[in-house]
Order: C-alpha cells, then structure tokens, then sequence
C-alpha cells in the first residue's frame, strides 16, 4: 500500500464522502440539490480542491528558493487532491448536466482522464529517488562507464567463477540503463505532448469553472 | 527569465481565451441559455403575457431571475405574468392567502420549482417542502404520511373524520373515549405539533399541576372543553372545581389554597392569626371542631362563655368575659383586678386566698361589710358595730385609729396618752362609765368632801385643783384664796382640818 499510497487515500476519502452522501440522500429522501446546503458544499470544497491541485504543484515545481517538501511528495497530493477535488464536484452536480455546469463536469472528467494517462507517462520517465529526471547524458556517461569496465572484466579470461557473475551482472545493468535511455527521450516527448493538452484544458477548465461560479451566485445564491 | 506557473504557459492563456471567447458568443447567440440547470417545463396552458409556458422564455433568464442589486424579487416576476395569483394573495379566503399574509418568507418556488425538465410538475406539495405550518397544522408529526393519506380526495379540501377514522386503527378505545369527552373537533386543539398532546405539558401555562392535581383526568377540571379557547378559559380558582367538596358549611372564603395543599385536604394549615380572634396559649392545640361547632366558622361567637360557660366555676358571677382574669395558659392563675369591684384589696387583704372572704365560689354579692369575714376577729364583741374600718386599716388590727370624740367621753390633756385598757379594762367600751371616779378614786386629801365629778375642779391635763366653792370666810382675808394661799397651805392633813401655822404664828385668828 506504501506503492500509489496517495490513490488508496483518494478512494478511502471518495468512499467516506459517498458514504456521507449517501446519508444526506436518505435524509432528505434524495438527491441533494446542487443549489441545496450540501450541494452548495461539496462544489465548494471540491472547487477548492481542484484549483489547489494545479496551483499549489505548479508554485512547488517552481520554486527554486523554497523548498517544502519533496517533488514526489507534491505529485502525490496532486494527485490526491485530482481525484477527490472532481468526484465532489460530480456529486455537487446531482447528476444533471445541463448547459455550462454540464460541460464543466465534463471538462472535468476529460482533466482526471487525462491526468491517469500524464501519471503514467510521468513514471515511466526515468527518475531519482527524489523524483528529479534523470539526465540522459547522465545515463549515457554510465553506459560509457559501465563499457569499459565489461571490456575490462572480459579481458581478465581465466578469472574466478565470482568474476563471470559480476560480468552478468554489470551487462544486464548496462542493458536497463541503455533501454532507459531509449525511453527517456521517448517518454519525454510524450509527457511533452501531454502537457500540451492537459494544461489548455485545465485552463479551459477554469475558466467555464469561474463562469459557472459567477452564474450560480447571480442566478441562484443571491436570487430573492 | 523565470518560468511561469505551469497552466500560465502560452497555450494555457489562449484557451482560457477560446474558452471566454466561446462562453460570450453562446450567450449573445442563445442568450442565458447555458446557465439553466435544467429544461423549463413546456406543459402548454392559458396563455398568459403572450406565452403558453414557461419554456417559451428558456433562454431569458430575466423574465423570472432579479438581479441581486434589484429591490424587485423573483415572486413579483411571477404575479407580473399571474395576476390571479397577485389578487389571491390578499385574499385569506384563498389558499395562496393563507399562506403568503402569515409567512411573508415563503417564496413561490417552494412549492412551484423550475428547471426540472419539460414534463416536471409545475407544483410539488410534498411534506417536505410544503408549509403545511401555515395552514393552522404542522406535519411535524406527519412527516411519513403521504398527501393522500390525509386528503384522499384533494389536497383543497380536508375532512376531520379522516383523524378519527386514521387514530381509531391505532388506539380504538382511547379514541372512543376522547371524542365523547372532547368532541370531533380535532383541529381545535391539535396542532400537528402534539402542543396539546403527547407534547403537553401543564407546567407551561399558569395553572401548574402538584399533588393529587396530578393525578386528575382532563375532563374532570375542563368539563365540556371543546377547543384550546375552551381549556384555557378554565377557571382557576379552587372553588370553581372543588365547592362540592366544601365542608365549611358557612364558608371561610372561597380561596381553599390559603389552608389547604393540592397533597390533600388534610393537614390543614389555617393561619388563625389572619382571623380577628388570635390562637395563643392552649387555643393553639385545640382541633377546630371544638369552637367552630357544624363547620362553621365565620360567624363563630368569639367571647369565652360561648366555649366555657362549662368551665364556669364561679357560676357566672363575674361575667361571660373569662379573658378579665384569665389567660389562655390556662385557668391558673389568674389575675382578677379586685380594684374593679367595690371593694379593693389593699394592705393584708391581698394576699389572701380568694375562698377566704369568697365561701362557696359566691363572688358577685359577697358582703363588703368587714364583720361579715371579721366577726369572729371583733376582741370589742360587737361594742364597735360591724365596720371594723371605722378604726382600723387593712394593714392590720394595730394600731387602731379610734377617734374618741365620737364617744360621749372626748379624750383631753393626760387621757390621751393612756392606752385604752387603762380605763377599759377587760375590753369593755361601750359600757365604760364616763365619770371621773370610775377610773379616779378619791384621794384621801379631801375624801368625800367634793362628790365623784373631779372636773368641777380638776382638768384633764394636771390635778391642779381651781376650788370656787363655798369656802369660810376670814373676814377682810377672804375666804378660799386666804392671802394667796394654797388648799394645802391651810389643810395639811385635809379638807377636813385646817391650820393656820404654816403662815402664822397660831390657829387663832384672834391672836
């Protein structure tokens, strides 16, 4: 469970929030009302959720004096906060999807989609232990290390049985390092093409997001 | 240069750009449509301002929306297109009236919702959001029941037969029992909010409930009570319920809480110190009915004979009024003012016991004559007459004040010193001779010479004798004042013989 921790705690939270959901249908022997107290709600904080899912990653990613907290740590809670932020949106639209609100939710569900796709391009991008890519000039000077060393170990014929599995070992690491390399170039132009989408939309996103907002309270907050 | 945050880049900007751009175009071109939750109804009506449904102004949102700034309100875009609704809602006789002139919170979409799609209902009346309230019932107690079960022919129109056909199922008896005491009609007192109910509680109205009130059914205190202004209107007072119950035949007042407590009628405290007569001393422990004979209690004689003439030992001779000289500590002692009666106490008549001088308790008519307790104390045997006070005080028989003058025989000069035994002897006075010689003897000097009655010569206040009698005479020497002489210059011896010696030379006047 350490594995992917933060989407076991974003489906713990989505459940206990259905789970509260589920009671305030059964209190009010339906289901609640976006413009109602707890649909009002749950848009809300999910709202809240979402603009601290782009903004608080994006101000983490570049800061370059601060530092607080690890990349991957702030990946896991974008993360986290991608995917509870829309299921409560989802519930705040009492599953009617009309007009601007609808194509929100719909902007929504694109972005989450989406950000599964980015999480696993993202992984698949080699990285150090604190998330930070991996260069591939890096990669190649170990290859090149590495080479000389296979070279050198292969010369030394007549070596001792230790040496033989050692030799194995170090190809067999060269071999990932060269196949690491390949995907880094591969999957860094893929996460570019992805940003490339996911980013627009996530403006897209916003943008109908803070229309909505505005509508809702001129034409049913403040309506008298 | 210092990247931007990440959705800032440039693709970021132009489509949030597009976005906006995409967001006004729709708008102009189909005006507000986009905003709407939800479809307005298109059930087609009485066209009214031109239009046969709501769904005809679907993409004109301020045919019904204000805007916040607006005093204007949503409700009064609704009565703009129905006017009907405007008049019925100063009408109390409408159900629009009843609701909007008691609840000016209510707003028509509480009950009329929009944007529920095409085929929505134009009005939900469901308990939930259906002010029921406002109509003189809350479903507070109802909230299961659906319209129907209530109105089972139209929500317009409501029969109360209904409660009782619904309660019977539930408690048959009970409900037997309560609307033969009651009556039907069940909206007099019922609520929905079990005010009068299973909610009721006494202690919210003036009236609390202690004791044995407790205890008591409804109807008994609320006897024909047909609705909340017939219970409320109940008197309070204890005599409205409880005269039956009145043993005080003539009546102390009608406020029964002043002695009695609602845990019974007895004990009963009554303060006999807000009446005019006073419980003290013994009065205290007496039980009522001891003076207050039948009940009665206002009207009770308050002098003491009307309880004590029993107790009367001196036979009524000092009166009815007991409180003269007694106290409600008891009969003893007491304390009789002899000085209001003719004949006061003074000196050693004070202490003495009152059976002394009063024999047989005979008090009134006793004799104030001292010889009717003294007689046997008269040492004068009745010499005196029968007023002992004539000479003497209370103080004691010694000293008497005797005034002698009152006799025949006034005491003068040396007789009024002597002690009265001196000349009564034996205590006889009143036959004690007043002459000289009872008491004075003749003294040899001039024995027989001058009779008994000494005074012809002698006064009471020395023996010194002044003789103007018959007396020889001397010639020119006169006679018994011979040259000056005294009796005794010339009768030495006595009257009987004289000598002439003592002055000259011989007896012989010759010489």
């Amino acid at each position: 469970m350490h594995k992917n921790k933060e989407l076991w705690l974003a489906m713990i939270c989505m459940l206990l929030i259905g789970g509260l959901y589920g009671l305030v249908m059964l209190w009010d022997q339906g289901v609640p009302a976006a413009s109602g107290f707890f649909g009002h709600m749950v848009g809300v904080v999910g709202f809240i959720l979402m603009v601290m899912t782009e903004l608080l990653y994006s101000l983490r990613k570049r800061s370059r004096t601060a530092r607080w907290g690890k990349m991957s740590d702030w990946l896991e809670f974008h993360i986290f906060t991608g995917l509870v932020g829309p299921y409560m949106v989802l519930l705040h639209s009492s599953w009617k999807f009309h007009g601007l609100a609808g194509a929100v939710m719909l902007l929504t569900l694109v972005i989450v989609l989406s950000g599964f796709i980015g999480r696993y391009i993202y992984t698949a991008v080699p990285r150090t232990v604190d998330g930070v890519e991996l260069q591939a000039e890096v990669l190649e000077q170990r290859i090149k290390e590495m080479d000389g060393e296979v070279k050198k170990m292969e010369g030394e014929r007549g070596a001792g049985e230790g040496n033989k599995e050692r030799l194995r070992q170090l190809k067999k690491e060269q071999e990932r390092l060269q196949k690491q390399v390949g995907s880094l170039v591969r999957m860094r132009r893929m996460l570019a093409i992805w940003h490339m989408l996911h980013i627009p939309l996530g403006m897209a996103l916003f943008t109908a997001a803070i229309v909505h907002i505005g509508a809702a309270i001129y034409y049913a907050t403040l309506l008298h | 240069m210092r990247k931007r945050i990440g959705c800032l880049t440039n693709s970021g900007i132009i489509s949030a750009i597009l976005t906006l751009i995409f967001v006004i175009g729709f708008v102009l071109g189909q005006g507000n449509l986009m905003f709407s939750p939800g479809e307005l109804n298109s059930k087609m009506g009485v066209p009214i301002g031109g239009l046969v449904s709501h769904a005809e102004i679907g993409n004109k949102c301020s045919k019904c929306h204000t805007a916040p700034w607006e005093s204007v309100r949503m409700d009064d875009r609704c009565v703009q297109c129905h006017v009907d609704i405007a008049s019925q809602v100063q009408d109390l006789s409408t159900l629009h009236g009843i609701f909007f002139i008691n609840n000016t919170h209510l707003s028509c979409r509480i009950c009329h919702p929009e944007h529920g799609g095409t085929v929505s209902p134009q009005t939900v009346m469901n308990s939930i959001n259906f002010p029921h309230e406002t109509l003189g019932f809350s479903l507070n107690t109802h909230k299961n029941d659906l319209c129907q079960d209530c109105h089972p022919s139209s929500v317009k129109s409501f029969s109360q037969e209904t409660c009782s056909l619904c309660h019977q199922q539930r408690d048959l008896k009970f409900m037997q029992d309560h609307n033969s005491i009651f009556g039907s009609n069940c909206l007099a007192c019922h609520d929905g909010l079990e005010t009068y109910g299973k909610c009721f509680k006494h202690d919210d109205f003036p009236f609390k409930l202690s004791g044995k009130h407790k205890e008591v059914l409804c109807v008994e205190c609320h006897p024909g009570a047909r609705s909340k202004a017939d219970l409320q209107s109940t008197l309070q007072d204890c005599y409205a319920c409880h005269q039956k119950d009145n043993i005080h035949s003539t009546g102390i007042g009608i406020s029964c809480v002043d002695c009695h407590t609602t845990d019974g009628w007895k004990p009963a405290k009554f303060d006999h110190n807000l009446a005019t007569f006073k419980l003290e001393g013994k009065h205290v422990d007496v039980s009522c009915d001891k003076c207050h004979i039948d009940g009665k209690f206002q009207g009770t004689p308050l002098d003491c004979a009307t309880c004590h003439v029993k107790d009367d030992t001196h036979n009524g001779s000092f009166g009815s009024n007991c409180g003269d000289c007694h106290s409600t500590n008891g009969w003893k002692p007491a304390t009789f003012d002899h000085s209001l009666s003719s004949f006061p106490l003074t000196g050693k008549h004070i202490g003495v016991p009152c059976t002394n001088c009063h024999i047989n308790n005979i008090f009134k008519g006793t004799s104030d004559y001292c010889y009717s307790c003294h007689a046997r104390n008269d040492q004068h045997n009745g010499q005196y007459g029968k007023d002992c006070g004539a000479c003497h005080s209370t103080s004691g028989w010694l000293p008497a004040t005797f005034n002698h003058a009152l006799s025949g025989f006034p005491l003068t000069g040396a007789h009024l010193g002597l002690a009265c035994t001196r000349c009564h002897p034996n205590n006889n006075f009143k036959n004690a001779s007043p002459d000289c010689a009872s008491c004075h003897g003749d003294p040899a000097w001039h024995a027989g010479s001058f009779g008994t009655n000494c005074s012809a010569c002698h006064s009471t206040t020395n023996w010194s004798a002044n003789y103007n009698g018959p007396h020889p005479s001397f010639g020119d020497q006169g006679g018994i004042n011979h040259g000056g002489a005294s009796c005794k210059d010339c009768h030495t011896v006595n009257l009987k013989t004289a000598t002439c010696t003592k002055c000259h030379d011989s007896n012989n006047p010759g010489d």
